[in-house]
């Protein structure tokens, strides 16, 4: 064999399996350690990957959309129909109600104005997303929506849907994020039951999560001023989310064996079911909470 | 160099299929996705041993941590070590037949949601296997295994060629 055989077949220098193991065994060890202790895994290096295949996300989403679209539109025409009849219906009994409610209107600026967090919910801004790509797994239920750092979003910003809370997100990339969801096993809010003005911990559940519920838990109620059908909104001690968004209902109720506190179930607001677009919240509770204390000395 | 190029298109396909293509056709949060770089690992794993096998598991884990995990290296070093056993156990076993594969990845998903469940809910004190058995692990591994039926005869088939171009290029110069 001659030195140009040799070339030209590609015999290299290779490291044996079990040491390749070994070496990154301790490679992932490392990682571990220095992205759960340290910020380097908001760095470039570890976010241009998902940066790099966004765009290809986004495309398959669009084409999913593309071809759902097209299954409703072959979808029966006929009761399109019927449903636009009772439909028509509908407004006329919607128009009678409208000018009721045009009149209740005004009472309800002037109160909006006395219960302040609402109308600063109302006026927050807020950016419009779409979800490219969920978990990889099953275990868990973060997202990724196809707005990042360039439209200006940062970690811990809120999340909504409808009319609920999504969750918040975990993490950004230039034209990325990642949204951690209220439902997922490890998310933990702090809420406040809106009628009793009690503070409890909402946490996702997987177990629960089968049923549309979640679980909340640590309620102190003495006086069971908390029923069924109550609603929870985030609550003004938390430090990651906005004051008074619409988390879920109450579904059931239970005394907690150490009779201090409740635990029970709740069904979220927001429809996780079908969630294709979200609107993500641009103010920050830790600005929100700089102005008022920053108006506050003066 | 045409192997690297190949296994680098087909774990990220199979990231894509697995995270964004899957809501094609459901955009419920809480269906169940299967597990396409598992079968690819796997596969390679069988076929060319347990260098492949845990340097696919490590890449494959890679891109997951960097894009969903909290922390980076987690899926990396499990899918790694995944990859590495599976290389060495099925050593000896013939490489040419379907059926060969399909109980290495079904029982291969089912040793890699177990561990997850250890690592990421049991240490958390969820301690309803059964439910996470009915409800996660074994839908997964069911569709991962119906669905390795479709992939990997393209994946035998793939090696087949690179394997027989690296064969007749080393005789070239013999």
């Amino acid at each position: 064999m001659s030195p140009v055989i040799k070339k030209s077949t590609g015999v290299r220098f290779s490291i044996p399996g079990k040491y390749l193991l070994f070496i990154l065994s301790i490679l992932s060890v490392v990682l571990i350690l220095a992205t759960s202790i340290t910020d380097i895994g908001q760095s470039r290096v570890f976010t241009s990957v998902e940066t790099a295949l966004a765009p290809f996300e986004r495309g398959l989403t669009m084409a999913g959309e593309w071809l759902m679209d097209r299954r409703e539109i072959i979808g029966d025409i006929r009761s399109l129909q019927a449903e636009n009849e009772e439909l028509k219906r509908q407004i006329e009994a919607l128009t009678t109600e409208n000018i009721y409610l045009q009149q209740d209107e005004y009472e309800l600026m002037n109160l909006r104005e006395l219960y302040e967090l609402d109308a600063q919910y109302q006026a927050f801004e807020k950016t419009g997303a779409k979800v490219i790509a969920k978990d990889a797994g099953n275990w868990y239920h973060s997202f990724l929506i196809d707005k990042g750092t360039d439209d200006g979003i940062e970690i811990d910003m809120n999340v909504i849907a409808g009319s609920g809370l999504v969750g918040r997100i975990s993490a950004t990339g230039t034209n990325w994020a990642r949204v951690q969801a209220i439902i997922s096993d490890e998310a933990a809010v702090s809420g406040k039951v809106l009628s009793a003005s009690e503070n409890l911990i909402v946490s996702g559940s997987l177990e629960r999560y089968k049923d549309g519920k979640i679980t909340w838990s640590k309620l102190v109620d003495p006086g069971d001023k908390v029923s069924v059908g109550d609603k929870i909104v985030t609550s003004d001690i938390s430090d990651k989310y906005l004051p008074g968004i619409l988390i879920g209902y109450i579904s059931s109720i239970q005394q907690d064996p150490n009779n201090l506190t409740k635990s029970g179930e709740m069904v979220p607001a927001a429809s996780f079911d079908h969630l294709s677009e979200v609107l993500v919240i641009l103010t920050m509770k830790q600005e929100l909470s700089a102005d008022v204390s920053g108006e506050l000395q003066r | 160099m045409k192997r690297f190029l190949f296994y680098t298109f087909a774990m990220l396909i199979s990231f894509l299929l697995q995270a964004s293509a899957v809501r094609l056709f459901d955009t419920d949060m809480s269906g169940v996705t299967p597990n396409f770089l598992l079968i690819l690992i796997v596969a390679f794993a069988v076929m060319r041993g347990d260098r492949t096998g845990l340097l696919l598991g490590f890449f494959s884990g890679l891109l997951i941590d960097l894009v969903f995990g909290n922390f980076v290296g987690y899926h990396a070093a499990m899918l790694m070590f995944l990859g590495f056993f599976v290389g060495m156990l099925c050593m000896s076993l013939p490489k040419d037949s379907l059926l060969v594969y399909i109980p290495i990845v079904a029982v291969t998903d089912l040793v890699f949601e177990f561990l997850n469940y250890v690592f990421m809910f049991l240490l958390r004190a969820r301690f309803d296997l059964g439910f996470y058995m009915r409800e996660v692990i074994v839908p997964e591994v069911i569709l991962t295994t119906v669905i390795s039926l479709f992939i990997i005869p393209f994946y035998i088939f793939v090696d087949d060629n690179f394997s027989y171009d690296e064969l007749r290029r080393a005789k070239k110069f013999v």
